[in-house]
C-alpha cells in the first residue's frame, strides 16, 4: 500500500525534525502494512524552513540510510506545492519523482478562497495530473465545484485525520460528505510526527465507507 | 438567494462543446447563423472590424456566443481572431482546451513574441489569443500603448477581431476595452438580467460614447414562447431537405 502525502524529510518543514523520528514514523507505517511512501515536504509555504533546492540531496541521504535500517520500505520524493495567485512557478520542477505520470500535489489557502477550479483546469491542460491535497479543508468549495474539479481529471485527496475525527469537526463532516458522494480518490495520512499528526492511514481506510479503495498511482 | 451571489456568479459550463460544430443543423446553431447574418448586414461596409462583446453581469453567455459565432465566421473562409481581454476570469482558453499561458499579459511584458501569441485551432478554423499570466494591474494593461498597437496589427491581418471582455456592471475594464473596439455587441440573458440593470449598463456605455451595434438575447427558452410552432415546422423542413440531398448522393 502507498501513502502519498507525508512530511518525513527531517528538519525541512513542520514535519519530523530528526532522523530517529523519521525512522519511528516509517516503522509505524511498515507495521500497519504500508511499504511505499511518497515524502512531500512543503514548497512555497510558511512551514518551509530550507530551500527546496536542497530537498533532493536530503532525500537521497535519507533514502540511503532507510535502505539500511528499513530495507522493505520504498521511498519516493514529491512536493506539496502551495499555490499563490501571482507567483510564477515552473510546475515541472515539483512533480512526483519516479512515477509514470506527472503527478503534482497542490495545496491551496484554507481561509482566503483561491480559484481552485481554474488552477486545476490549467494544470490539466498543461499535461499534469494534479492532486488536490486535503480538499476537506477548503470549506469555501461547493459540492458542485468539487465535482467539477474531479471531472477535469484531478485526483481528490483527503486526510486520514479528518476521516477519523482527529482534525476539527467541520473537516470531519466535509470529508465524510465527499466520501459519501464518491468524490474521494485517495486518503493519505499527511503525517508530521508520532503524537499529534500520526501515520494513521490504515485506521482511516477501515473507517471509510464499504467498498472504498485508494486508487493506485502508476509507478 | 440569487441576489446574494449577484457578482459572484460565473458559469462554468463546458466551453469546448460548440453547438455549431457538434450539431450544425440544430435550431440553436441556426440561431447563431441568423445572428451572424445580422452582424454581417450591419458590417456591410466593413467598418466594424474590431468587435467587443460584453454583458451586464457574469454568466450571460459571452464566451459561448463568441466561440460559436467565430467558428461560423471561420467556416466561411474568413480570417477571425478571438482575443481574451477578460483578464480577471479568462475563459477563452477553455474553448480550445488550451492552458492559459503565453497570452496577452505575457506579450505586453515582452516575454513572448507575436508569433507565439497567436494560436490557431484547425478544428474550429479560428485564431485565438489567451489572457495569459494573472496580473494585479489590469487597467494599466488595458490602457497600454502596446495593446493598441497589437490590435492595430491584428486589424491588418484579420477580417474580424473579436474581443471578449468582462461584464460592464461588475468592473470598469469593459469601458477601457471599448476604446479599442469599433463597436460593442451587448449580450443579455433571458431571466438572468433585470431590466433596470441592463438600462444602467447601456447608459454607462452611452455616456462613454460607445458605439453599441447590437444586442444578443441568449439562453432563451424556446419551449415557453410562441416560437415553438414555427421552430418545429422550420427545423423539420430543413432537415428533410438535407436528407434528400444525402440520399441523392
Amino acid at each position: 500500500m502507498m501513502d502519498i502525502h507525508t512530511h518525513i524529510l527531517p528538519g525541512v518543514d513542520d514535519g519530523v525534525q530528526s532522523y530517529e523520528e523519521a525512522l519511528a514514523v516509517l516503522k509505524a507505517q511498515r507495521d500497519s502494512g504500508i511499504t511505499q511512501v511518497v515524502i512531500t515536504p512543503h514548497v512555497h509555504s510558511v512551514a518551509q524552513k530550507v530551500s527546496s533546492k536542497t530537498y533532493q540531496e536530503r532525500f537521497e541521504a535519507l533514502k540511503k540510510q532507510i535502505a539500511v535500517d528499513l530495507p522493505e520500505m520504498t521511498l519516493y520524493l514529491g512536493f506539496e506545492l502551495r499555490y499563490h495567485q501571482f507567483k510564477k512557478v515552473d510546475y515541472a520542477n515539483y512533480v512526483f519523482q519516479g512515477f509514470k505520470k506527472p503527478y503534482i500535489l497542490m495545496e491551496f489557502s484554507w481561509s482566503k478562497p483561491d480559484n481552485i477550479t481554474e488552477v486545476i483546469y490549467d494544470l490539466v491542460a498543461k499535461g499534469f495530473v494534479p492532486i488536490v491535497a486535503h480538499i476537506e479543508r477548503y470549506d469555501y468549495l461547493s459540492l458542485e465545484e468539487v465535482k467539477r474539479i474531479k471531472s477535469y481529471g484531478a485526483i481528490i485527496q483527503i486526510n486520514s485525520g479528518a476521516v477519523l475525527g482527529l482534525d476539527p469537526k467541520k473537516f470531519n463532516r466535509l470529508a465524510h460528505r465527499y466520501l459519501k458522494e464518491g468524490l474521494v480518490d485517495i486518503i493519505a495520512s499527511d503525517c508530521h510526527n508520532m503524537d499529534t499528526r500520526r501515520p494513521n492511514l490504515v485506521e482511516a481506510l477501515q473507517k471509510a465507507p464499504k467498498g472504498f479503495k485508494n486508487i493506485e498511482l502508476e509507478v | 438567494m440569487r441576489r446574494r451571489n449577484f457578482f459572484k456568479k460565473e458559469r462554468n459550463s463546458e466551453y469546448d462543446y460548440l453547438v455549431t460544430y457538434e450539431q450544425p443543423f440544430s435550431y440553436v446553431a441556426e440561431s447563431f447563423q441568423k445572428a451572424l447574418v445580422n452582424l454581417e448586414y450591419i458590417n456591410i461596409d466593413n467598418q466594424f472590424k474590431v468587435i467587443q462583446f460584453t454583458s451586464t453581469l457574469a454568466g450571460a453567455g459571452k464566451t459561448t456566443f463568441i466561440s460559436n459565432i467565430s467558428h461560423l465566421i471561420g467556416k466561411k473562409g474568413k480570417k477571425v481572431v478571438v482575443v481574451d481581454l477578460d483578464l480577471r476570469k479568462p475563459k477563452v482558453n477553455r474553448i480550445f482546451r488550451a492552458p492559459n499561458e503565453k497570452g496577452v499579459t505575457d506579450y505586453l511584458t515582452g516575454k513572448i513574441d507575436y508569433k507565439t501569441l497567436v494560436n490557431y485551432s484547425e478544428k474550429l478554423n479560428v485564431h485565438y489569443i489567451v489572457a495569459g499570466e494573472k496580473t494585479t494591474a489590469v487597467v494599466n494593461v488595458l490602457e497600454a500603448q502596446k495593446l493598441k498597437d497589437l490590435i492595430t496589427k491584428l486589424r491588418e491581418e484579420f477580417d474580424y477581431v473579436i474581443l471578449d471582455s468582462p461584464p460592464i456592471i461588475a468592473v470598469s475594464d469593459g469601458l477601457y476595452i471599448s476604446r479599442l473596439a469599433d463597436g460593442v455587441v451587448f449580450v443579455v440573458a433571458q431571466k438572468e438580467t433585470k431590466r433596470t440593470v441592463v438600462d444602467e449598463a447601456i447608459n454607462t456605455l452611452r455616456r462613454n460614447n460607445v458605439n453599441i451595434i447590437g444586442t444578443v438575447f441568449t439562453q432563451v427558452s424556446v419551449k415557453n414562447s410562441d416560437l415553438l410552432a414555427y421552430t418545429y415546422g422550420y427545423g423539420y423542413g430543413y432537415t428533410s431537405s438535407l436528407m434528400d440531398e444525402q440520399s441523392k448522393e
